[in-house]
């Protein structure tokens, strides 16, 4: 089934559609939130009230942009509404170091699970506004454009708060694995 | 000519492809002759497969939970069948002609009461064509102060009293009649 025909269905309120979109999309969303809200289980929470906001309101789905993109943009709208709600977002380093764990016998992969433990703990200490940038930008890979449409500012705001959110990554991570020491944005801007 | 500001304006850009052809010329024109600017590009396309490589690896052991899955498909099923594309269609295919056929009325109804409100005034011209037009009845009342002095032995003695004086009469627009007092 392709996007326009699972469209269809879900207007014609298919259940099969349902499950499909769910299937298709739901670890995808499921990882996208637990980057922004940092919580697996209020991540799970707030894929459950994207997709069962997206089924109400399925009818007012154009097709102008992708079905992710889409789900994506409720998930971004929710999980703003749950950092609102809770004002600072509570970071359980638990969760995370269970979930990127990897088999102790490799050595190389779980450094790598540490530079990434590391890195998302140093996005939960960004701005709401600057940590949205960083993953919309490296983790949901996209253009400047599409995240300045995506976030309803413009490409000058994207841009400055791309080049603030790495300068405070830079000074958060400053050796971890030499990650923003050769690329960082003040080398960059210079 | 692209100097280093405005390419570093177009880093992103410039990396993710989707500049304008003729300013894709002009910052690979820039580039074969800045080092700096070269390194800058390095730099961005290092930095983004660095960070997407590492959030990628701190969440691919992630999945959408079995309950939360069978919690969604169940909520939909008690979802009401709103049929929301039926109402957005209907709405969007009656909304203009029924908001021009309410204005067509409101306007309509505007003349005839116009129409009609100044059908009276012509009912008030005279046979000999003159417009005597609408007439108002007035009504006006005044107190008239009168001092009376009267002698009583060595005293002099005022006495204050008030008229009433009512006036009425009808007023035409093409002047006032003679008022009438009572």
């Amino acid at each position: 089934m392709n996007e326009d025909q699972l469209i269809t269905a879900l207007k014609g309120q298919d259940p099969g559609a349902a499950q499909e979109l769910v299937n298709a999309y739901g670890d995808r969303l499921l990882r996208s939130a637990f980057a922004l809200c940092g919580n697996e289980a209020d991540a799970q929470d707030i894929v459950q009230d994207t997709f069962l906001q997206a089924i109400r309101s399925v009818h007012r789905f154009r097709g102008r942009s992708t079905v992710y993109t889409w789900l994506h943009a409720i998930l971004l709208n929710l999980t703003r509404h749950y950092h609102r709600d809770r004002k600072r977002i509570v970071y359980d380093d638990e969760l995370t170091r269970r979930e990127v764990s990897m088999p102790e016998e490799n050595p190389s992969q779980l450094d790598a699970a540490t530079a990434s433990s590391a890195l998302l703990e140093a996005l939960r200490k960004l701005s709401w506004a600057h940590r949205e940038v960083i993953i919309l930008r490296y983790y949901e890979n996209m253009k400047i454009h599409e995240i300045a449409g995506h976030l309803g500012v413009s490409k000058g705001t994207v841009k400055s708060r791309l080049h603030y959110a790495i300068g405070q990554m830079h000074k958060l991570l400053p050796d971890e694995l030499n990650l923003f020491g050769a690329c960082g944005t003040e080398e960059i801007r210079q | 000519m692209m100097n280093c500001r405005r390419f570093q304006n177009r880093l992103h850009e410039y990396v993710e492809g989707t500049l304008s052809a003729g300013t894709q010329a002009a910052a690979d024109r820039h580039l074969a002759r800045c080092t700096a600017c070269r390194q800058a590009v390095g730099q961005e396309q290092q930095l983004a497969q660095i960070l997407s490589k590492r959030l990628r690896l701190g969440t691919e052991t992630l999945a959408l939970h079995p309950q939360i899955r069978r919690r969604i498909l169940k909520a939909l099923e008690s979802i009401p069948a709103t049929d929301g594309d039926s109402v957005i269609s209907f709405w969007s295919r009656f909304a203009r002609p029924l908001g021009i056929a309410v204005s067509s009325l409101l306007v309509v109804t505007f003349l005839l009461v116009n129409f009609f409100s100044g059908a009276r005034v012509h009912e008030t011209v005279r046979s000999d064509g003159r417009d005597i037009q609408s007439a108002v009845s007035i009504e006006v009342s005044y107190l008239v102060p009168t001092y009376k002095f009267s002698k009583e032995g060595n005293l002099v003695v005022d006495t204050l009293s008030y008229e009433t004086v009512v006036a009425s009469g009808t007023l035409w627009t093409g002047g006032p009649e003679r008022v009438r007092q009572k």
